[in-house]
């Protein structure tokens, strides 16, 4: 059945960016529909922000002008500007909308170690929805692999009841060594992060920092342990039954990219990312992002982001003068400068990503090694598309998003180029996988 | 590395456009000793192979056009062998099977005119096995039940399935190895040189070769007018849908309906009127999911992963358009719509011919019949 809603603003994703943008557009008069596909709104923060996106989930639930609709999939734009959209309950829903905030977030990328694709190794986010329920996981657990989600993660367990075989990062998380600066910038992000440090101290969980070579080892067809080679050369080994991996969040474009906004490589933040300008307005008439999709920092970075969408949108919609946008985003903007500082510090104790040895799988919803890519490369599909076409990367289940920005430095090394030359595969009008069925059912209202 | 191309290589040949057309000439000359150069253009350009559906069909090809069929055969015939010279070549895998393949009708009229059409053709090729196929036929051979809107199809054992990429990918990698591909490659323009031979003013520099086959798609006629000939092709669009990958059930695929060795459904075929637009629309993807649901109503379930669109080369009467220059001996056109099916006698007999031992395609697929172009 295919049902049909008007509203001023449609709103793509329910975590915390999406949440704030509803808030703030229905805090003006304008009627806002959030389209999340999680079976609750929150998105994914479940330390950082996490009580922050529960108190807008409530207070989004009870506000006027406010629906939302949890468990949908918003799977293409029609042609007349629609959304369109399965719902929870398997039916169809074409989405009219005059503004349209995207705030889709990120998705964890995958650590592309060898022996990533085992049974047994798992992402940070899953092992914190785990968590969340109350479960732990069963076997010994290594966190592996860069970023603040790993910190956040093994902490999560400790303070669960158990202990971490070892955290392995192939950078340098922020440690207490880098006290002043972190406790100066006196953010809550900053105290959090210090916080993690300690409590890992405290519970002796080994910190490996600066390692290189990761690798998941293999016992019995599952992952049985990480080993690795220390800053000083020596070698390192840890045998775990769950390999928790991590190595930074990739804004979702497909649905951007469907829509039209045009995206570019970022050398400083190391992917590619959408064109916005500060409030989140794209050069698309009517689209506005909001949230993680725009890059780092996510988390409390993301409901200002939220904020400052929705008073552009309310603006573009004639219920806000130039000067009162101007006067209510200045302490959104101000949050955002103190993250961005924040993120910039951080970003600097990072290490780039090593190009992955040929045997890893890059693409595994197709099953493609880095090796089949380079081969491609060099017997003439040097980029995306063609590369794509003859291995099959990119167009499986995930659509890219797990895998392209990896394929484009894997080709771009292989051609001695950049990424931004190589560029990302052209984007697809099909942003999420549908039933034939409902597609069908689309059929006369595509017309 | 972009590098720039050395002045002092004269190849035997050089072939503009790396797609399934270009490669398989390249892949039968270097198969004869010649040095080739392949000339591939950048990454986005438009690309009509990366739109093929994979299909290798003899069943409609031909009717009233009897050397077209007999070429379509002959190349269809030499598909086994051709596979396996590939096999043995680069030893990728390319899925190729001789699995027969279904028209299915919707309608007693339509049925009643795929019927005929099968008469026809059997008069010009009783080499060929065909059949009409009921309801329960169709069934059988698909392995899945029909909607109620389904009469029945025509039915040859002939027809054949490909991986498309699997194809270009194999082909590619065979010309890497034994001449040259170069990629990212613009051909500005071509001009014989003095000693008999040619200079292509590339945006890589010279590149000078004997012989030069133009198989650039739709950007053929560009480059093969000034040369005397004519190649009218007009853009024509193709969107195809890739499902999830279940269980094999189908044995033998449909016009616009086939399930890939690896278990997913590739569902297509449209010739859209639509410029050099490449996107997809949802317009004709919910069109395309409507039919396969009518077909097969079981396939309802199945959820769609993603869906491509490709602008393909479409010639003016739909068949072959071969073509050597009248003024300028040595100088050739090649193009085609369905270059899957004839990659075989690409690389062969058509192969021969520009190379200059073997006979000159049939007459009615020569260039020449379109006249002179307009200059």
């Amino acid at each position: 059945m295919l049902n049909r809603a008007a509203v001023d603003v449609a709103v793509v994703g329910g975590g915390p960016a999406g949440l704030a943008a509803a808030i703030e557009v229905a805090a003006h008069g304008l009627t806002v529909m959030v389209l999340d596909d999680q079976a609750l709104p929150g998105g994914h923060s479940h330390l950082i922000g996490g009580r922050l996106a529960a108190e807008i989930a409530a207070a989004g639930a009870k506000a006027p002008g406010i629906t939302v609709l949890s468990g949908t999939s918003v799977f293409a734009q029609g042609s007349d500007g629609a959304l369109l959209v399965e719902t929870a309950d398997g039916n169809g829903l074409a989405v009219d909308a005059a503004a349209l905030v995207l705030a889709p977030g990120a998705v964890e990328r995958p650590a592309f170690l060898p022996g990533w694709t085992l049974p047994g190794v798992t992402s940070t986010r899953k092992i914190g929805a785990t968590l969340n329920q109350g479960l732990l996981p069963e076997g010994r657990i290594v966190f592996a692999g860069h970023g603040i989600p790993l910190l956040v993660g093994a902490v999560s367990v400790v303070r669960a009841g158990s202990r971490p075989v070892a955290l392995v990062e192939r950078g340098q998380l922020p440690s207490t060594r880098e006290l002043p600066w972190l406790y100066g910038e006196f953010t809550a992000k900053g105290r959090k992060i210090l916080r993690c440090r300690w409590d890992l101290k405290r519970r002796r969980v080994p910190v490996h920092r600066l390692a290189s070579d990761l690798r998941v080892e293999e016992k019995g067809g599952r992952a049985g342990g990480l080993s690795w080679r220390n800053a000083d050369g020596t070698p390192g080994r840890v045998e775990a039954e769950v390999v928790v991996v991590h190595d930074g969040l990739e804004p979702d474009l497909t649905l951007p990219r469907a829509l039209g906004v045009p995206v570019r490589w970022s050398e400083k933040a190391g992917l590619f990312l959408p064109e916005t300008d500060t409030f989140g307005a794209t050069p698309v008439a009517g689209v506005w992002l909001a949230g993680a999709v725009m890059g780092p920092p996510g988390g409390e970075a993301s409901v200002a982001r939220g904020r400052l969408a929705g008073l552009s949108v309310a603006h573009a919609a004639g219920k806000l003068s130039a000067d009162r946008l101007a006067t209510l985003a200045a302490p959104w903007q101000s949050v955002l400068a103190q993250l961005d500082r924040l993120e910039a510090r951080l970003a600097s104790l990072s290490v780039p990503a090593v190009d992955p040895l040929d045997e890893v799988v890059i693409c595994r919803c197709q099953n493609v090694t880095a090796g089949r890519l380079r081969e491609a490369a060099s017997h003439g599909a040097p980029g995306p598309n063609l590369a794509q076409s003859v291995t099959g990367c990119a167009i499986g289940t995930c659509q890219g998003r797990l895998c392209g920005t990896r394929m484009a430095a894997i080709l771009a090394s292989a051609a001695g180029e950049t990424p931004a030359e190589v560029g990302l595969p052209r984007h697809r009008q099909l942003v999420r996988p549908v039933s034939l069925a409902l597609l069908a059912e689309f059929a006369r209202y595509c017309e | 590395m972009k590098h720039h191309l050395t002045h002092g290589d004269i190849w035997d040949t050089a072939i503009i456009g790396g797609g399934v057309v270009g490669s398989a000439i390249a892949f039968g000359l270097a198969a004869k000793g010649m040095r080739v150069v392949m000339l591939d253009g950048a990454d986005d350009d438009l690309r009509a192979s990366t739109g093929a559906f994979g299909l290798l069909w003899v069943q409609d090809k031909g009717d009233g056009r009897p050397e077209f069929g007999r070429w379509a055969r002959y190349s269809a015939a030499a598909w086994p062998a051709f596979a396996e010279t590939l096999q043995r070549a680069v030893g990728h895998d390319i899925s190729w099977r001789q699995s027969g393949g279904m028209h299915i009708c919707l309608s007693e009229g339509e049925l009643a005119a795929r019927a005929a059409l099968l008469q026809r053709l059997a008069q010009q090729a009783p080499e060929l096995t065909f059949d009409i196929l009921d309801r329960d036929a169709v069934c059988r051979k698909a392995g899945l039940k029909p909607g109620a809107r389904v009469v029945g199809a025509s039915y040859c054992r002939q027809d054949g399935m490909v991986r498309p990429a699997g194809l270009l990918g194999a082909l590619r990698a065979a010309i890497t190895e034994r001449g040259r591909l170069l990629t990212s490659v613009a051909v500005e323009s071509i001009e014989p040189a003095p000693s008999g031979h040619w200079h292509l003013r590339t945006t890589r520099g010279i590149v000078a070769a004997r012989r030069v086959v133009i198989a650039a798609g739709l950007d053929s006629e560009r480059l093969s007018v000034p040369f005397g000939i004519a190649v009218p092709l007009r853009p024509v669009r193709g969107q195809i849908m890739v499902t999830e990958a279940v269980d094999p059930v189908f044995s033998v695929p449909a016009a616009g309906l086939m399930q890939l060795p690896d278990g997913r459904f590739v569902i297509g075929d449209v010739h859209e009127d639509a410029g050099l637009d490449e996107n997809e629309t949802m317009r004709t993807i919910t069109r395309l999911s409507a039919r396969a649901t009518t077909l097969f109503p079981r396939l309802g379930s199945l959820r769609v992963i993603g869906a491509k669109a490709a602008v393909r080369a479409m010639p003016r009467d739909g068949m072959p358009i071969y073509g050597e220059s009248p003024s300028h001996p040595g100088l050739f056109a090649c193009s085609c719509h369905g270059g899957l099916l004839l990659a075989p006698v690409h690389a062969g007999p058509l192969a021969d011919w520009i190379a200059g031992d073997g006979p000159s395609p049939p007459p009615s697929l020569m260039a020449e019949r379109f006249g002179a172009p307009a200059c």
